[in-house]
């Protein structure tokens, strides 16, 4: 996993991750203190495995503990697969965009993508926007199940 | 026709259709039976070691009658048939371990299905399957990779990752599969579960990579990647043989329900993650000797239809 952090002008903390999280992931020596407002932006990375997840879990719930704001920007597609199925993945920041998976119906070409939190509400509620492949032209269909979306509703993800 | 039988205790339809279809596969005969008073003695009379039985249950109250009557040999070649819901609801049917197969309720292409679980059936009239070519998979098919130590894990990853990426030619696919392969690894490369500590996340990665560590450079962790026309199977073997049956259903099923489930439940429990995004799974373990853990997907065009795909786990233990 790489992971590139930056300050922003307005204070916020701004961290990319990319890559694969797993057993190796160190977000605490890597990103170093936090206070404040930390901006995650999540939208390469292409997968996380089971011990990613603790990994993953432990440290954004301890910084939230600590006091720190967290904000999920662009979660990936397997990152949001988890955190539909796990409750603790994001619960404990603010999703404030989330990426969407899409298909080509002809060349079977897919791509990403990026919804903000209004969008996804609105997707939840069953209207997902087209969006034209990027290869042929052709209509792109989303290639998930409605309860893709439901991660961002913030709340009982079983229903 | 051959002296195998298939005995379906279930009303359901699509569980007929597949039965048939299984039947005609394996090239064996079929019996079908509803749930009424006579099941039971429906059973004990065609009790024989060619039989296979696939049970529909429709709650927990029947399992007991079913233990009542099946041997453990018996159980062992019964194979429970559950819907894609009770998986999600990890219902109470699933939690007994004494049962060693269960399928899930497919809506797809019942023949395709069928077709592939019989290779399941066949391989499981071996005391214990080993090795993929057990799943009539032909050896010309099967790419293999040997990894010596924990250091080689992401070497043995990349390199199997393009033939799979060759073969999906779709990424979210791809990174399913490769997931599970890093799930499999994990599980013959560590003890589980991995988190006891409660240390920083960095603890945690220091306890994995120094503690509990289980093999040596003496003890190679195989893996065999086998391609058959539409599906996918992968197989991580190590040389341990420490996995335990009743343990191991468990996570997979006794999970508690969607969206109650927490990160610190997931410990060790990869193979519930190969469970949820698709994957089917065949374990066979010889205590104290090897652990095979295959798991198997069917390639398809969109993530909708991989995630739906014909499903089952398939577990083979010594008596």
């Amino acid at each position: 996993m790489k992971i590139e952090k930056q300050i922003l002008s307005s204070g916020v903390f701004r961290v990319e991750l990319k890559g694969v999280i797993d057993e190796r992931a160190s977000f605490k020596s890597e990103i170093g203190p936090i206070s404040g407002t930390l901006e995650i932006h999540s939208k390469f990375v292409d997968r996380i495995n089971s011990a990613g997840i603790q990994i993953w879990r432990k440290y954004f719930k301890d910084l939230r503990e600590s006091g720190v704001q967290l904000r999920f920007h662009e979660l990936s597609t397997p990152l949001v697969t988890q955190a539909n199925s796990i409750k603790d993945m994001v619960s404990f920041g603010e999703v404030i965009s989330a990426c969407v998976p899409y298909l080509c119906v002809n060349c079977q070409e897919t791509w990403p993508i990026v919804m903000s939190h209004a969008e996804l509400i609105q997707a939840y509620k069953g209207t997902i926007p087209a969006s034209a492949c990027q290869k042929c032209g052709c209509n792109g269909a989303f290639d998930d199940f409605p309860d893709y979306f439901s991660f961002a509703r913030g709340e009982d993800i079983s229903k | 026709m051959n002296a195998m039988k298939i005995v379906l205790v279930s009303d359901h339809a699509e569980d007929i259709e597949f039965s048939k279809a299984l039947a005609k596969s394996l090239g064996c005969g079929l019996e079908v039976t509803g749930h009424d008073l006579d099941t039971l003695r429906f059973i004990a009379c065609h009790r024989s070691t060619e039989s296979f039985y696939i049970l529909s249950i429709p709650d927990p109250e029947h399992i007991q009658r079913y233990l009542s009557v099946l041997t453990e040999a018996d159980r062992n070649r019964t194979h429970i048939i559950v819907s894609r819901q009770d998986i999600e609801k990890a219902d109470p049917i699933l939690k007994p371990s004494s049962f060693g197969h269960i399928i899930v309720r497919s809506q797809g292409d019942v023949t395709e299905s069928a077709a592939h679980y019989a290779r399941v059936i066949q391989a499981s009239r071996f005391e214990l399957p080993l090795g993929l070519s057990s799943f009539s998979i032909l050896e010309k098919n099967i790419h293999t990779v040997d990894i010596p130590n924990w250091f080689s894990k992401e070497t043995a990853i990349n390199s199997i990752q393009l033939v799979i990426k060759e073969m999906t030619r779709n990424e979210r696919l791809t990174a399913i599969i490769i997931n599970a392969l890093d799930e499999l690894l994990l599980n013959a490369l560590f003890d589980a579960p991995f988190f006891e500590a409660n240390g920083s996340s960095e603890d945690i990665s220091r306890e994995i990579s120094l503690v509990n560590l289980k093999n040596n450079v003496d003890q190679y962790v195989k893996v065999r990647v086998g391609i058959d026309a539409q599906y996918i199977g992968i197989m991580v073997v190590d040389q341990v043989g420490s996995i335990n049956k009743a343990r191991t259903l468990n996570r997979l099923f006794g999970r508690g329900q969607k969206g109650e489930r927490t990160a610190e439940m997931w410990g060790g429990l990869g193979l519930a993650m190969i469970l949820r995004t698709g994957g089917s799974l065949c374990i066979v373990c010889e205590p104290g000797v090897r652990t095979e853990i295959t798991v198997f997907f069917k390639i398809t065009k969109s993530f909708a239809e991989f995630a739906t795909q014909f499903q089952f786990v398939a577990t083979y233990f010594p008596i």
